[in-house]
């Protein structure tokens, strides 16, 4: 009788097989006839999209574009930035009243010292303001900011980008400069109605003028790539230029305003038989952890001159 | 019925849009998959005949403006992307997981090369190509999204 059983096993094995053979051969759907992209079609869409990238990096004309698309995009970017908000409340809301109020007393102290700290610059700025009266030079014009917030990274890891809460419909321009509570972080580079994306000072692609604080010897600060550090290039193997010596602005490039800190001095090498120094500096502002920053209004600092002045061809 | 469908498929796109704009942490920021070019590849997949190339310019700008390139890059790439799809989505769709994924894999990697070539062709960008990685992570969720997406789908039906 077993052998029987068993017999019967094998015979239905090969069965159980082809039943799930057939059964994946059902789950093919016939083909669903569709009119596919001919050929002569996509070259005619790929010269489209073309000169319009073209025509895009050469003039402003598609700037409404952008804008418009800024705005379908705005409510989105609310969405996928709500999980953060959320936390960021949450956090704020749980804490307890022992970290709030050790929180407002020193709060309350800083705001003493700054305040101390205002009473001799407003002292300071009438008595600078009379010594360039006296020295025929014009006066320094005032600046207005307002606080932005950062809302996203870009995690391209090539390119040091942040992008904040505010643009076109607060008046963010082109080329404007963004500054933290420590130094300057970076420029803005593209205006979207209520967002703007801010090219970092560490940026490969990014250089600014500086000047020492000791001194006033001139450098360029070019980024590179990585958040904690800047290359100092073209300074003369004889400059005076020392470890933690401060860099500050020099507005020569007409872009940044005079005088905000940039970076301290870290390293400086001096090879034998080569003209410059290599010179390495940390950026003071927190280029990775600030969350509030500042943007400048001053008429120092105005929209970016035409390409024409600048563009090398 | 083939209404209902043109929603979903919007919605499942809006979705991909806030995916690819989440915020992340400093640890995850490797974690970016194309969110959005994978749910056109499946819609083209599943629904052919609802996806033509008119959807490849609003999807297109609006990529380019989300990452600020110069508009009209993610159009050039897609209609590549597109092109190649409809000559194999037939296949596709009788693929196994494994093969679908390098299928994918390959689709990303072209697509990122095709919009590298793009921008070189209208200026000198000296940006590096950050080919593999974009395409890998997207490769590993695929299998995931393709269930996620079919099972609504399937659902919708």
């Amino acid at each position: 009788m077993l052998l029987v059983d068993y017999s019967l096993f094998y015979l239905h094995f090969p069965c159980i097989v082809a039943v799930r053979r057939f059964k994946k051969d059902q789950a093919i759907k016939s083909p669903v006839e569709i009119s596919p992209l001919r050929a002569s079609r996509l070259v005619g869409i790929l010269i489209l999209s073309l000169s319009l990238m073209w025509l895009d990096s050469h003039s402003q004309i598609f700037k409404p574009v952008r804008s418009a698309l800024g705005y379908v995009l705005y409510p989105l970017h609310q969405i996928s930035s709500a999980p953060s908000v959320l936390i960021d409340w949450f956090g704020d809301s749980a804490k307890s009243r022992q970290q709030l109020i050790a929180e407002n007393a020193e709060l309350s102290a800083r705001n003493l010292i700054l305040g101390q700290k205002i009473q001799r610059l407003i002292s300071l700025e009438t008595e600078n303001s009379e010594l360039r009266e006296l020295l025929g030079a014009s006066d320094r014009i005032g600046e207005r900011v307002i606080v932005v917030e950062l809302v996203a990274v870009d995690p391209d890891p090539f390119s040091q980008q942040i992008v904040i809460n505010k643009g076109l419909e607060d008046g963010v321009f082109m080329g404007q400069p963004v500054l933290d509570s420590h130094g300057l972080m970076g420029q803005v580079i593209d205006v979207l109605p209520h967002s703007s994306r801010v090219l970092l000072i560490a940026d490969s692609n990014h250089a600014i003028p500086v000047q020492i604080n000791r001194n006033g010897v001139r450098a360029i600060a070019v980024g590179s790539g990585k958040l904690n550090e800047l290359n100092l290039v073209y300074v003369p193997d004889t400059a005076d230029i020392k470890e933690g010596d401060l860099l500050v602005s020099s507005g020569l490039g007409g872009r940044y305003p005079r005088g905000y800190p940039v970076a301290s001095v870290a390293t400086v090498e001096h090879f034998p038989g080569k003209a410059f120094a290599v010179v390495k500096a940390i950026p003071s502002a927190h280029l990775d952890r600030s969350r509030h920053m500042l943007l400048v209004f001053s008429d120092k600092v105005s929209n970016v001159p035409p390409q024409s002045l600048w563009q090398v061809k | 019925m083939s209404l209902r469908e043109t929603i979903f498929i919007l919605f499942s796109l809006c979705l991909g849009f806030i995916l690819q704009y989440l915020p992340l942490a400093d640890f995850m920021s490797w974690f970016v998959p194309q969110w959005v070019l994978m749910i056109f590849i499946f819609w083209q997949i599943q629904k052919p005949k609802l996806i033509n190339f008119w959807w490849v310019w609003p999807i297109g700008l609006l990529l380019d403006v989300q990452q600020s390139d110069f508009l009209g890059t993610s159009v050039v790439a897609l209609a590549c992307v597109l092109f190649v799809l409809q000559m194999m989505y037939q296949r596709l769709r009788v693929f196994n997981v494994a093969q679908q994924t390098l299928v994918i894999f390959l689709l990303i990697c072209s697509f990122e090369l095709v919009s590298y070539w793009a921008l070189i062709l209208v200026d000198d960008v000296n940006k590096p190509l950050s080919l593999w990685l974009p395409a890998l992570i997207s490769a590993l969720v695929w299998p995931w999204l393709y269930l996620l997406l079919s099972s609504m789908s399937h659902r919708l039906r």
